[in-house]
């Protein structure tokens, strides 16, 4: 057998390299993926100006459902979204900002005449570094309320033609929005307090909400969070007022018609109403009221969920109420969609499934939209009919 | 330096190669879950810990505490069918699976199982909470394709209403009566308002219905199963056994008939 040299071994290395680099380039190869092609602007105008959907587009994948999403959204006759923009997708490197998943949102959604309402939070690792212990993505040392500011400003200068408000935070009153911190109501005035000068000098014309609080009973001192009421008043005294443009609000009916009157230690939909009288006592009385999350849920494995006849009764119905009430701005239903089915109870909030089927909810908002929904929602009972 | 041949040259880049490749496919390799419970716990216990939803009624109702329903009987049919002990321990829907994959239970009760949870295996499914499309025997209706031209009552924005909605789109037009409940929906057909009904396979009919003379079609299926954790391969074969064998002699069309809705 011929001997071979340096030269020959090379060429092997060579070849290894070259099969090794193709082998890696191959695990890349996929499916390409789907273009979407925006539609004609759209012509029709929804006769329900406060009819807005929380939408669930930042962690979609693909551009042409987002598309999908708020086009649907358009179709129904919402002239609102509510959206999340985190902060963490933004500014993954201090200082660097990427707008290109925020910039395809607000396109589409401008596109569709929807206005949007910006909910900002979700803290970058960066951001979070100088705490000692272990931190979530909720966990905002007071150290970064700043760099929080600095980013909602940036944000608000930015889409100042496309967003009608920003939420600051999510739930203050929760731990789990805090990473797990005691609940402080001043901690979040404190933030508010950084927010709201920073994003006026920047974007005077968006109005600046508080973030909404979930609607818990919890009283002071729980290691889980504070009553919604108790902790709103305590804002207000401390001079919240000044220092946003008005409040974002999650109310929910559970398992209550959405007229049920209101009271202090019941969670239903007219809650909000409670929320309303606050900030009347304390001198906020002209500023808005957005619902930014609220709804009935008909998945039938919770408790807490209503049938689903009933889940689009009380939602006309709170739509009704929210045009009697000068003060609210938007009635936002969670959630539009799902980007994936959780196969539990989260999916009987969707108006659309994830393969966008329109859900009769759906069906019924649209047509109450645009003028076309019956009087009546359901036959009489046979049954009554006969024995009468 | 070590000289070469070319067959040793070749065979060095393929293994190379080889090498690379078997280290990327190992990298892209899914890593089991470390936080898996340990398996066949019920070998060292004695015992089967049975999650159930007490808000799952009629599989599980608590009243003050009591426990029951049709989960509640068949645990223990089941016990005394396969020997083994079985504690039911309460879990709020949303924590099932949770509460299987972190070892709080060892099975969970009346769970569909036409949706894959990782890390968890089904049972045979023994129940159906899926939809029933029901007919008088003198003209049943056992397919949604043969609705052109008649009758169809459902309950108002239900899943039966949403089926309704997309068989409109795929076959020759049928009237949709759409009422407030399934009872209602189901009423409709007794009282001749109607063709034939969909409504919840779990509906318990009216005591007047002449369910002798009704047909029911299942139109669409959602198969309920007992769900154990994958590893427990011991527990899910004598659970399997177990059901199979309350199958075969009644116990279970007893206990659907007496706790679920449907047809005799």
């Amino acid at each position: 057998m011929r001997r071979l040299d340096r030269q020959t071994a090379t060429i092997g290395l060579t070849w290894a390299a070259r099969l090794s680099l193709l082998a890696f380039l191959v695990t890349f190869i996929a499916a390409p993926r789907a273009r979407a092609v925006l539609p004609p602007a759209p012509e029709v105008v929804t006769s329900e100006p406060k009819l807005c959907v929380h939408t669930r587009l930042i962690d979609e994948v693909f551009e042409w459902r987002i598309l999908k999403s708020l086009e649907m959204a358009y179709q129904m006759g919402a002239a609102a979204i509510v959206e999340f923009f985190p902060w963490a997708y933004a500014e993954d490197t201090a200082g660097r900002f990427e707008w290109q998943r925020f910039d395809l949102i607000m396109r589409y959604a401008q596109h569709f005449n929807l206005r949007v309402i910006a909910r900002l939070g979700l803290v970058p690792a960066w951001a979070r570094e100088s705490t000692e212990r272990i931190t979530t993505l909720n966990t905002l040392p007071p150290e970064a309320d700043s760099a929080f500011a600095n980013f909602a400003a940036q944000f608000a200068a930015r889409y100042q033609t496309q967003v009608e408000a920003v939420i600051i935070w999510n739930e203050p009153n929760l731990a789990f929005e805090w990473g797990y911190e005691t609940v402080n109501p001043l901690r979040y005035l404190q933030l508010m307090q950084t927010v709201y000068p920073a994003v006026k000098a920047a974007a005077p014309t968006v109005t600046i909400l508080t973030g909404a609080l979930a609607p818990t009973l919890e009283p002071p001192n729980s290691p889980h969070g504070w009553n919604d009421l108790d902790y709103l008043n305590i804002l207000y005294e401390n001079g919240l007022a000044q220092f946003s443009d008005g409040l974002a609000v999650h109310t929910y009916g559970f398992t209550s018609a959405a007229n049920e009157p209101p009271e202090p230690s019941v969670l239903n939909f007219r809650r909000v109403e409670l929320l309303r009288e606050l900030m009347e006592t304390h001198g906020a009385g002209d500023q808005p009221v957005y619902i930014t999350e609220t709804g009935w849920n008909d998945h039938p494995r919770w408790s807490l969920a209503v049938s689903p006849s009933r889940r689009v009764r009380y939602t006309l119905d709170a739509l009704d109420l929210a045009n009697t009430w000068p003060w609210l701005e938007s009635l936002c239903l969670w959630v539009f969609r799902m980007t994936a089915p959780s196969n539990s109870y989260p999916d009987g909030f969707a108006l659309v499934t994830s393969s966008f089927d329109p859900r009769p909810l759906y069906l019924a908002l649209q047509a109450r939209a645009f003028g076309t929904l019956q009087d009546e929602l359901w036959l009489p009972s046979p049954r009554a009919a006969q024995s009468q | 330096m070590a000289a070469f041949t070319t067959r040793r040259a070749v065979a060095i880049a393929a293994a190379l190669t080889a090498a690379v490749a078997g280290l990327m496919l190992a990298l892209l390799r899914p890593q089991p879950s470390s936080n898996q419970a340990s398996s066949e716990l019920f070998l060292i216990t004695g015992q089967i810990r049975l999650g159930v939803d007490p808000s799952h009624a009629p599989f599980v109702t608590d009243n003050s505490g009591q426990l029951s329903g049709f989960d509640v009987e068949l645990a223990a049919a089941l016990a005394d069918q396969i020997q083994i002990p079985i504690i039911l321990a309460v879990v709020s829907f949303d924590g099932l699976f949770d509460a299987l994959l972190t070892g709080r239970v060892d099975a969970l009760a009346s769970v569909r199982s036409d949706q894959l949870v990782k890390g968890v295996s089904f049972t045979t499914p023994y129940a159906d909470a899926g939809w029933l499309m029901y007919s008088f025997k003198q003209q049943p209706f056992v397919n949604w394709r043969d609705l052109s031209g008649h009758r169809l009552s459902v309950e108002f924005a239900s899943e039966g209403d949403s089926l309704a909605r997309l068989w409109l789109r795929r076959i020759a037009p049928f009237d949709v009566l759409r009422y407030e409940t399934s009872a209602d929906a189901f009423d409709a057909l007794l009282f001749g308002h109607s063709d034939a009904a969909l409504i919840p396979a779990l509906t318990r009919l009216p005591s007047d219905a002449p369910t002798e003379d009704l047909s029911a079609a299942l139109i669409a299926s959602v198969p309920l199963s007992l769900a154990v954790r994958e590893g427990d391969r011991q527990m899910l074969t004598h659970i399997q056994e177990g059901l199979a064998a309350l199958e075969a002699d009644g116990t279970l069309a007893t206990l659907r008939r007496r706790w679920l809705g449907g047809l005799p």
